[in-house]
């Protein structure tokens, strides 16, 4: 079942959501610009009545948000030939809490060092506040396969700040 | 079940200390104005709305032939006219008389079928 919805409430999905959804696409995409692009392709579909939302949108919205950057990665390699500026800097993902400070780039780091189908389960599930199993339907997984790749990315993770724990 | 054998809820608490940053702001769909045709358009079709107007007002009866057809309507035999001719032995001369008028004269000047055998109007 589905909801139309009006400016406001598309405008208080995104407040609620855009930081998680931000992450989750610069995750895939790698590059600040697009991975706001992507968002904002998403969200503009819903304002304009292009798509609906489900009663539960948090699922559809990652789900939304992926297949707009596996998009724009297949047109970005199709383009890979032509010259192209530089991919735009990559701003800070994350703001470090108080006294971590220091430790956002590390974060960094770490989820960039993580294969991308483990870091979209990380993201899906900390800051997403996804089951394993929703997580497993955005990527089109199985639950247990999205289990274990949450599994490998936490043992790397916790060795890279498990002394902060 | 899955999200038990996973889960490290230590780590992950220290993990949602880092907050994802803001995205910029929602853009507004464009509104697009609505789209104004063309004035030329608007005058192209007046322009075929009127010459079809006149086309449809100007067209005249439908054209007759030009060939002058004369048609004269053949003479009625009557029954008085034949037992005149048959008393005066002319009976057959009668009708052969009669015929001449009935039947029309193809070579008649003037006349339709003389028209129409004229090939020499479709060659002109």
């Amino acid at each position: 079942m589905s909801v139309p919805l009006d400016h406001g409430a598309v405008e208080r999905l995104y407040e609620e959501l855009g930081r998680a959804l931000l992450a989750y696409a610069r995750s895939i995409v790698h590059d600040d610009a697009e991975a706001e692009d992507a968002l904002q392709q998403v969200f503009m579909k819903l304002m304009t009545g292009r798509a609906v939302l489900p009663l539960e949108p948090r699922p559809y919205l990652f789900r939304a948000v992926r297949n707009t950057c596996l998009n724009q990665r297949r047109a970005l390699v199709r383009r890979a030939s032509a010259p192209g500026g530089p991919a735009s800097p990559s701003r800070a993902g994350f703001a470090a809490p108080n006294g971590l400070d220091g430790l956002a780039r590390d974060l960094e780091d770490a989820l960039g060092g993580l294969p991308q189908e483990q870091r979209e389960v990380v993201v899906l599930r900390v800051w997403g506040q996804m089951t394993l199993e929703e997580a497993a339907a955005v990527l089109g997984i199985p639950a247990n396969t999205a289990a274990s790749r949450y599994r490998y990315a936490l043992a790397k993770l916790r060795q890279r700040f498990g002394a902060h724990l | 079940m899955t999200d038990d054998l996973a889960d490290d809820p230590a780590l992950e608490a220290f993990l949602r200390r880092f907050e994802p940053r803001r995205p910029p702001p929602l853009r507004a769909p464009a509104v697009r104005p609505p789209r104004a045709r063309p004035v030329a358009v608007w005058i192209a079709a007046a322009a075929v709305a009127v010459a079809v107007g006149a086309m449809l007002a100007v067209r005249g009866p439908p054209r007759t032939p030009s060939i002058a057809v004369q048609i004269h309507p053949p003479p009625r035999p009557t029954v008085g006219a034949l037992h005149a001719a048959l008393r005066a032995g002319s009976y057959e001369a009668a009708l052969d008389e009669m015929d001449a008028r009935l039947l029309p004269d193809p070579a008649r000047p003037g006349g339709a079928l003389a028209g129409l055998a004229d090939v020499r109007r479709d060659w002109r």
